[in-house]
């Protein structure tokens, strides 16, 4: 994919999202207190302005050219980006089921190891440890609630 | 009270043993921050925002403030040892830091760097303290249709500033502004663009999509780069003789003069001001030819207009409530989150929070100044620490600060969101400071914008009856026609060199 084809569709995202505040806000325009403006009048206009800018955008997409390449992911650090990504979706995906502290023992573990190289044993020990500590400093010393999963912390 | 007995009270509060503590936390975070790649001090401020809910608001205020300024300092050591920018704002230091290192004078130009940050950084608070209250009560004057469009104007100018496209940063504008648009409108209790979500009637939480744009986003960028282990250069010895150090005395004043009055303007960032302290050094020099060789004026120049700028940065932010930068609009969020709005009423009703912080940059310039030349060997081992080691526990502090804010998954989900979309913003090309200021600012805007209608009884004509709202919508228009007509000129610049 081309830098503009890429950028084609990010403008087409954009109207999409313009337009959609923009009919969104139609039922609550009036909706208000007293003499005011209603709920829906500032992101009915803003939502306006969004499609008319994305359009323009659109508009100088179509009459300029980039052969420039548009590629996710795909520098040196191609296999970093994706293990990166996934993992941490799966990182956030999983950590109401696990906990905190499983979850990022478990997601160091695979940073570490698959995409640092790091051996097992190092990466085991570097994710357990920031695991406790991380725990303990926030749940124990600043108080903050953190999930704690069906393991219980 | 007289500006002695107001100096004596900022210090006061600045120096109670749990403020300093926090002072002391806030700049040795700050310069971790700009000397680790991959972090700056937008994330640094969001990750921790939510910890220091648990402080007191002055505490709080010291500790995060500390880590924009401390940031600033950090930023030269990498820039000079390893020729990577900590942060954007250190970006000219490389063209002398590194060749400078390279010929074996690494610890010369790390003190002069941070020489040159304490002497403009300082200097810079002088006029913080001397500028910022008057100005606070000129906001006094000011209507709420004034303060809507001095509030849109600081954003066209911000918007005109940032990125290669003026339509690109309106995008980025419009889209912030959306954001902050979900969830039960505070004036009717109208519940907008909620879809029927529980999570989006309640909002999407800005400090989460503001850690998930920088924190996020910078890690899935620098993992697409694979960013390795870096090279050190030797530091060498310190201090420069004193013959060097009073040739560079005209250096650290004029680039407080460029850093600090830039400062001021919204939209210009520390990195603007460091690239024009360096071409302003360049160009007053008698040997320009030398410059990118390794010269010292080449690292004193950038350095003190990124302090200075941070320092002249907190008078619109003091005084109006208006941050000029990114990071600055995420600090507001942490005034916000405390129940403080900055302004010219915090002057009066929170003088404790105002000169507190303000002294406590006086005192964290001091200890940055202890922590960057004695330290510097400490903050060298630490640019040593692999990416792929660091990258998880950005991740990790990022999420822990997501989640903390109102123990909610949906706000994980928020962040990781916003990380994606900061990653594809720079792939695009697309500015992120409209989007965050936006994101900040849009809940006020809104309300000033309908408060200035319902005052008017449904007029628009409010925003046109006072002579300064002329002014301001004129300097409105300006702004985004010249920036516009910049804009084609360059264009037409690059076509013809075609």
């Amino acid at each position: 994919m081309s830098v503009r084809q890429a950028n084609l569709i990010a403008a087409g995202v954009v109207v999409l999202v313009g337009l959609l505040f923009t009919i969104s806000s139609v039922p609550i325009y009036t909706r208000g207190v007293g003499a005011g403006p209603g709920a829906g009048v500032f992101p009915f206009w803003i939502g306006l302005l969004l499609t008319a800018c994305s359009l323009v955008y659109l508009v100088n997409l179509f009459q300029s050219q980039s052969p420039e390449k548009f590629t996710v992911g795909a520098g040196e650090g191609k296999g970093w980006f994706v293990w990166t990504g996934l993992s941490l979706v799966a990182y956030v995906g999983l950590m109401p089921y696990l906990g905190f502290a499983l979850a990022t023992f478990l997601f160091t573990t695979v940073c570490l190891r698959v995409i640092g190289g790091y051996k097992w044993v190092f990466s085991i020990v570097f994710s357990l440890v920031t695991a406790i500590l991380c725990t303990y400093a926030f749940r124990v010393g600043l108080y903050i609630g953190l999930p704690t999963g069906f393991v219980g912390w | 009270m007289g500006i002695l007995s107001t100096i004596a009270y900022a210090f006061q509060v600045a120096l109670t043993p749990e403020n300093l503590l926090w002072c002391a936390i806030g700049v040795t975070l700050g310069t971790l921050v700009g000397v680790l790649p991959g972090v700056g001090p937008t994330s640094g401020i969001a990750m921790l925002l939510p910890v220091t809910t648990l402080l007191p608001p002055v505490s709080g205020i010291i500790m995060l403030a500390g880590i924009y300024y401390g940031s600033q300092y950090g930023g030269s050591t990498t820039s000079i040892l390893v020729n990577i920018p900590g942060e954007v704002s250190s970006v000219t230091t490389c063209f002398d830091g590194y060749p400078l290192a390279k010929a074996g004078r690494a610890g010369h130009a790390l003190a002069v760097a941070a020489i040159s940050s304490f002497v403009a950084g300082t200097l810079g608070l002088v006029g913080l303290t001397f500028f910022a209250p008057p100005l606070a009560d000129l906001a006094f004057a000011l209507g709420l249709p004034e303060y809507f469009l001095l509030m849109v104007l600081a954003l066209t100018i911000v918007i005109s500033l940032a990125g290669k496209s003026l339509v690109k940063g309106l995008v980025a504008a419009c889209i912030g502004l959306l954001t902050t648009m979900v969830g039960l409108d505070t004036i009717s209790g109208a519940a907008r663009f909620s879809f029927g979500s529980m999570n989006l009637m309640s909002g999407l939480n800005f400090v989460a999509a503001s850690i998930g744009l920088f924190a996020i986003g910078e890690v899935l960028i620098n993992a697409e780069k694979g960013l390795k282990s870096v090279v050190v250069e030797k530091v060498g010895s310190l201090y420069p003789s004193l013959a060097e150090n009073i040739r560079l005395i005209p250096a650290y004043l004029r680039s407080t003069v460029v850093g600090f009055f830039l400062g001021i303007l919204p939209g210009v960032s520390p990195s603007v001001t460091s690239f024009m302290a360096y071409d302003l050094e360049k160009r007053v020099s008698k040997h320009p030819e030398r410059f990118g060789t390794g010269v010292l004026e080449g690292v004193a120049g950038p350095e003190g207009a990124n302090n200075a700028c941070t320092s002249g940065g907190f008078i619109p932010l003091m005084a109006f409530g208006i941050p000029p930068s990114p990071a600055l609009a995420v600090l507001l969020g942490a005034f916000m989150m405390y129940g403080l709005q900055p302004g010219p009423v915090m002057f009066q009703q929170r003088p404790d929070v105002v000169w507190g912080l303000i002294a406590s940059m006086y005192i964290g310039n001091v200890m940055l100044l202890i922590l960057n030349l004695p330290l510097v060997h400490l903050w060298v081992k630490l640019l040593k620490v692999p990416y792929p080691i660091l990258s998880p526990l950005i991740i990790v502090f990022s999420l822990i600060g997501a989640f903390s804010l109102r123990n909610n998954f949906f706000d994980l989900w928020t962040t990781l969101l916003f990380g994606l979309v900061g990653y594809l913003m720079k792939k695009l090309d697309f500015p992120v400071a409209p989007l965050v200021l936006c994101l900040i600012l849009g809940d006020n805007l809104e309300a000033l914008f309908r408060q200035s209608l319902t005052m008017s009884g449904g007029d628009i004509t409010v925003f046109v009856r006072s002579p300064l709202c002329i002014v301001l919508l004129v300097a409105i228009i300006l702004s985004l026609t010249m920036s516009i007509f910049q804009r084609n000129k360059i264009a037409k610049l690059a076509a013809d060199s075609d």
